[in-house]
């Protein structure tokens, strides 16, 4: 490891463990300035745990920090913040209700006190100059975080992060949740630290995505520390094996290069949707055993398609029918009662009970199975949520345990465990492996495989154009909530035709 | 394993319950049997200290009484609250018997607004042993089923503050043994008297604040019709006194533009702030036009030494607290064996009505001051058997017609 | 590993009753003879039966996050409508009065919020201000008596046998029905039940009924104990909330959401309000300690850990 800089940041021999579970075992690592420094590692290999301990939020059982030159053991996030590290967050980390300045100033008020309390003109000024540094211009800092979409939320955490001038900031798979575009103000600001000589660390699971952003890769498996690689090393196939633990992972997306489906027998059909100005006039169909993939920038509209077609609109006009339009989907319990199922991009909040057991997430829809007389049959409830559980490999303590504890990938894992347990003939599944790593997203990939061949139908919606040239039988590209363009699967396919529709 | 704890707790609490009602009948005979004995038993002692007592000389009066019976009396007392006027002076008056009546014990209970609340928690004194019950009932159903669980549980019963409302539950209540009577505020013929102070002043025309939505109000605006029949006063109008303060003010305003010759406003309740109001209408309306409309009122209230001052309040009606003496005293000598009556007790306790500033400085001085004992223990024990075998109904009776401004006055001035 | 998570979990189930225990155990100690008797022991279930059948219907309320503040008013509402028309109809069929009349109240708030989309807590305080005017409008003149065999029904043993009743059907359909597990979800993540295909709406109304008839029943029961309809009834908002809130009902619903908290809670209420008098304790301190004794209580039952939906 040969590095221009000396280090500056260095951490060593940090443990932490969650009750029995070590999810940090010993780990010790460098950062250099000017490095952008990736950390990858298999959901539970304890990249957040460690990430999460370096900024601040979590205490370290043992192990000691260094951060030039001096003993670092912050308090919190805003202590280590102003040491100078600061961290960009997974999940969503503004606060709703608050105005766009003040979620980017939380805890540093007094940085704009005037004569009475906060002065919000000197806060909003300052703001306005941070957002016009990373290049978002279109957020206005009086307005509330709430009217924004996610992605320039996430940009208004960047402002946070950027606002303390850190000598060092983690970047914690912030840029799974983000377009394209959304990705080009991050890589912009990592580049803009590295001409600093300022360092990074990059969490991520997009090995592509690291490869192209860092200079070296640290890899975790287990909590433990594997290696550090840099240059050549550096590739997505080695890095899946360091990460996985072998060398050879076979295939990744689909084999197989040609359509193949039944194409007479539609199992969906979506006519003439129109809701707000989201969905203009989009009519598809689904066929039985096909893998339609949509493919959108994140604000296209497509994310609300997959809510129309589970019945969650109330469309302003079209209808989806499913067996030969003998039957109008219009709400949500219709929509379960005739096999379909729904995976939204945001599973936190829209598809997980996060305090609650992961048996009552998966038997959710089993309620009304194998009943007795009038009464719901609580043992075959729990029977069903183990199978799941065991079939789909989910990792945890028992299904006693809670949602919340899961890490990404097993979270959506539960998700899918869900919508199995009801035997969905019809999947929706909106970025479904959106925040999961390598190991787990093989996995999922592998799963829509079987359930193509178990003659199910999938809607694979996502941003990701790799996984869905590298999984659909048939591609809907959707721009401004109408569709752009279709292709079929072919070996020619390349992510360059599909942008030139989708901007 | 919480299933099995769940189930072991479901069947000890099942067994708890049938272990309950099931053993009751048993236990509820045998309960009631040793009681029976001890009241025997109690009753007996008592007519040896009768008899004893009878033939020692009547001089003997306290020292005698005292020697014989320690048995401590217990009393329960169910009190709506004892934060406001009334129940502080309550809760101060009783406890100052409790303190200078050697055997006496008192255990409030405060805080029940509605029926049920009440019969637990008579329920829950008779569990703790109590002897006797006094209560401020909230209706007459909560008072028919805490007589009827008393009677039941041979426990003493007095009502305070309130009486039967209607002809069925007086008659259910008599029938029961260990009911011994009510005692209540005489508000007809102080309704009646408030009228004569307007009467003394020359009025002959006059508003009216007042509805018949309950018993006490009914009977205030019978005594006030009766008044005005007797006095030739001419009622102009009459406004409800609803829940909204704000009302009362346009309708005392309407009576003003309305009626010119409008003397005074007279109001069945002046609590919540009604006096008050209709105070500040009149004193505004005195300003404006030079013109003083007075007002009588029931209730005493914040503003009255200004009213007064001014000579718009002419008449506030207060100072019942003291009644709850007078009940004590007919529960406890129900208790001690030694009843006023062998009919139920009817007690009529006078409010004071206070005409102006010095009643109002003497009124502040006396009544409205825990510190203040109007009742001290040398007359709580004169309406004691216990302490003086010749009490009498008539002399509970002859107390209250005396209480008064100036009874008080001179009750307490002849201490020192 | 498995058993962790088992283990911390029966704890955050069992701290209730501990509370419960505890609470028992010391007045056994202190209360001694007085309390242990079995009238004493009949007293307390009798008082506590009304507030338990109440806390059940509240429950499934409170599962999905909701504060019921139309208990009471319901009750109420219940007894003026049963007793007016209990002239015309024979005496066994006030039960079943109350019951259809709490019901339909229940059903009629759950329309106002799922479909106009009032807060519940608002419908709640317009239903209890509704019940008080009428009750007072309708009682001031003249006590309303329940018909002699209804009155004849006031014996501990009714009491007790109703509650039982209403405790295991509430069990029953708040943990084996959909009506109470669908709550429950909604009490977790309205928007994840939505789209797990859960008609959020039509459960809540469902909820709303369900307190709605359990405050039908208990009107019925404050009936047979009062003997009639007086101006007082139903003062049970704040009572079934604190009662919940010791049993352990955690306010935004949810996973830890049961109806063992209605029962522990409302005979925690009880126990203590009669041990309080069976102590005679100083009337100055008797909220002093009342709000120690609910602090404590609520500081052991209702720490935020985790739950179970269908455990």
């Amino acid at each position: 490891m040969e590095n221009a800089g000396k280090p500056r940041l260095i951490v060593e021999h940090m443990s932490k463990s969650f009750g029995i579970v070590k999810a940090v075992q010993d780990v010790s690592l460098e950062v250099h300035a000017g490095e952008v420094r990736g950390l990858i590692g298999e959901n539970g290999s304890g990249k957040s745990t460690l990430s999460a301990m370096i900024c601040g939020s979590l205490k370290p059982d043992h192990g000691s920090m260094t951060f030039d030159g001096k003993t670092f053991r912050p308090k919190s996030i805003i202590d280590a913040r102003s040491s100078g590290i600061a961290i960009l967050l997974q999940e969503r980390g503004t606060i709703d209700g608050m105005s766009v300045a003040e979620n980017m100033f939380i805890g540093m008020e007094d940085d704009f006190k005037g004569r009475f309390g906060v002065n919000k003109e000197k806060m909003q000024k300052k703001a306005k100059e941070i957002l016009h540094e990373i290049g978002a211009d279109h957020i206005h800092p009086a307005d509330l975080v709430n009217a924004y979409k996610f992605e320039d939320r996430k940009l208004v955490e960047v402002g946070r992060a950027l606002y303390t001038n850190p000598e060092v900031l983690i970047v914690d798979e912030t840029t799974s949740a983000l377009s394209l575009q959304g990705r080009e103000y991050i890589y912009n600001i990592i580049k803009d630290f590295k001409k600093k000589n300022k360092s990074v660390i990059f969490i991520g699971h997009d090995l592509d995505e690291i490869v192209h952003v860092c200079d070296t890769v640290t890899v975790l498996k287990d909590g433990k520390y594997v290696t550090t690689i840099s240059g050549d090393d550096m590739n997505p196939a080695k890095m899946r094996g360091l990460m996985i633990g072998r060398e050879n992972l076979g295939h990744y997306y689909r084999t197989d290069f040609k359509p193949d489906y039944d194409e007479k027998q539609v199992v969906l059909k979506a006519e003439h949707l129109n809701y707000k100005t989201v969905i203009r006039d989009v009519s598809l169909e689904l066929h039985k055993q096909e893998i339609l993939g949509i493919c959108g920038l994140s604000d296209s509209g497509m994310h609300d398609l997959a809510k129309a077609l589970f019945g969650a609109y109330k469309l302003d006009s079209g209808t989806v029918t499913i067996k030969n339009g003998s039957e109008v989907i219009t709400n949500t319990t219709q929509a379960v009662r005739d096999k379909i199922a729904y995976l939204p991009k945001d599973r936190d909040s829209e598809s997980l009970f996060m305090h609650t057991s992961i048996k009552d997430n998966i038997s959710v829809t089993c309620f009304d199975q194998k009943k007795i007389g009038p009464l719901i049959n609580k043992r075959h409830m729990k029977k069903v949520a183990k199978q799941q559980a065991e079939s789909l490999n989910i990792r945890c303590s028992s299904i006693n345990q809670l949602a919340a504890e899961l890490s990404g990938g097993n979270k959506q894992k539960i998700v899918v465990g869900k919508w199995m347990a009801n035997q969905a003939d019809i999947l929706i599944m909106d970025c479904p492996t959106r925040g999961i790593d390598v190991g787990v997203k093989a996995a999922i990939y592998d799963l829509i495989c079987q359930m193509k061949a178990a003659g199910k139908s999938i809607i694979m919606l996502s941003e990701e154009m790799a996984e869905v040239i590298g999984m659909a039988d048939r591609l809907l590209v959707i721009k401004d909530g109408a569709v752009q363009g279709e292709f079929l699967r072919d070996k020619t396919l390349t992510e360059h035709m599909l942008v030139e529709k989708i901007i | 394993m919480k299933k099995m704890i769940a189930i072991i707790l479901c069947i000890v609490l099942t067994l708890t319950m049938i272990g309950c009602s099931g053993g009751a009948a048993n236990t509820d005979t045998a309960d009631a049997n040793t009681e029976r004995e001890d009241s025997a038993k109690d009753a007996a002692e008592n007519k040896t200290e009768d008899t004893t007592e009878g033939s020692s000389e009547d001089a003997a009066g306290n020292t005698a009484a005292e020697e014989v019976s320690t048995d401590p009396v217990k009393l329960g007392v169910i009190f709506y609250s004892k934060d406001d006027s009334l129940g502080q002076l309550v809760y101060s008056y009783l406890n100052y018997a409790a303190e200078v009546i050697d055997n006496l014990e008192i255990q409030w209970v405060f805080g029940s607004y509605d029926a049920a609340s009440q019969v637990a928690d008579a329920e829950n004194l008779i569990a703790a042993g109590v002897d006797g019950i006094m209560c401020l009932t909230l209706d007459d159903l909560a008072m028919q089923q805490i007589a009827n669980l008393c009677n039941e549980n041979e426990v003493y019963f007095q009502v305070m503050f309130r009486m039967p409302s209607e002809e069925e539950t007086k008659a259910v209540l008599d029938t029961y043994e260990y009911y011994v009577g009510y005692a209540i505020e005489d508000t007809e013929n102080t309704s009646y008297e408030t009228v004569r102070i307007m009467a003394d002043r020359g009025i002959g025309k006059i508003g009216v604040g007042g509805n018949t939505h309950s018993a006490t109000s009914t009977l205030r605006m019978n005594g006030m019709e009766k008044g005005c029949e007797d006095f030739n006063i001419d009622v102009l109008a009459q406004f409800d006194l609803g829940n909204d303060v704000s009302s009362i003010q346009s309708d005392v305003q309407n009576i003003l533009d309305s009626y010119s010759d409008v003397e005074a406003i007279w109001l069945m309740s002046g609590s919540l702030g009604i006096a008050d109001i209709t105070v500040n209408t009149l004193k505004a309306h005195q300003d404006a036009t030079g013109k003083t409309v007075g007002v009588v009122t029931f209730d005493t209230f914040e503003g009255m030494a200004a009213a007064f001052e001014d000579d718009i309040l002419w008449g506030a009606v207060g100072g019942q607290a003291p009644l709850c003496l007078q009940a004590f005293a007919a529960l406890y000598n129900a208790v001690d064996g030694h009843p006023l009556s062998d009919e139920k007790v009817s007690l009529l306790f006078p409010f004071l009505v206070l005409t102006d500033s010095d009643d109002l400085d003497l009124f502040e001085q006396y009544y409205n001051n825990t510190e203040v004992q109007i009742y001290d223990e040398e007359l709580i024990k004169s309406m004691l058997y216990r302490y003086n075998p010749d009490v009498s109904l008539d002399l509970l009776k002859d107390l209250s017609t005396s209480y008064s401004m100036d009874w008080i006055k001179e009750e307490i001035s002849s201490r020192n | 590993m498995k058993k962790k998570a088992d283990i911390r979990q029966f704890i955050s189930t069992a701290v209730p009753y501990i509370g419960l225990v505890l609470l028992i155990v010391i007045s056994i100690a202190t209360g001694g003879k007085s309390f242990l008797t079995a009238k004493n022991l009949r007293n307390i279930m009798t008082q506590s039966s009304i507030l338990m059948v109440v806390s059940v219907g509240t429950a499934f309320v409170m599962a999905h996050g909701d504060m019921d503040f139309a208990n009471g008013g319901t009750m109420g509402l219940a007894m003026v409508v049963t007793l007016a028309l209990c002239k015309g109809i024979p005496s066994w069929a006030v039960f079943p009065m109350c019951l259809a009349v709490g019901t339909i109240i229940g059903i009629l708030i759950g329309f106002l919020v799922t479909r106009l989309r009032v807060v519940a807590f608002i419908v709640g305080m317009c239903v209890m201000r509704l019940s008080s005017a009428i009750l007072y409008t309708t009682t001031n003149k003249k006590t309303w008596l329940a018909p002699a065999d209804v009155i004849k029904l006031n014996k501990p043993w009714f009491y007790m046998l109703v509650c039982l009743g209403m405790v295991i059907v509430g069990i029953i359909v708040f943990e084996f029905t959909k009506i109470g597990q669908y709550n429950k979800l909604i009490g977790v993540n309205r928007n994840a039940a939505s789209l797990s295909g859960i008609n959020v709406n039509k459960y809540l109304v469902y909820s709303f009924a369900a307190s709605g008839l359990c405050a039908g029943v208990a009107a019925f029961m404050t009936t047979v104990r009062t003997g009639g309809l007086s101006s007082s009834t139903g003062n049970y908002e704040v009572d079934t909330l604190i009662a919940l809130t010791i049993g352990g009902m955690p306010l935004t619903g949810g996973s830890k959401a049961s109806i063992r908290a209605a029962v522990i809670g409302a005979l925690a209420l009880t126990i203590l309000n009669n041990i309080l008098v069976l102590w005679g304790v100083n009337a100055d301190f008797v909220n002093v300690v009342k709000g120690m004794v609910f602090l404590t209580l609520v500081l052991i039952s209702s720490r935020q850990n985790a739950g179970q939906v269908t455990g």
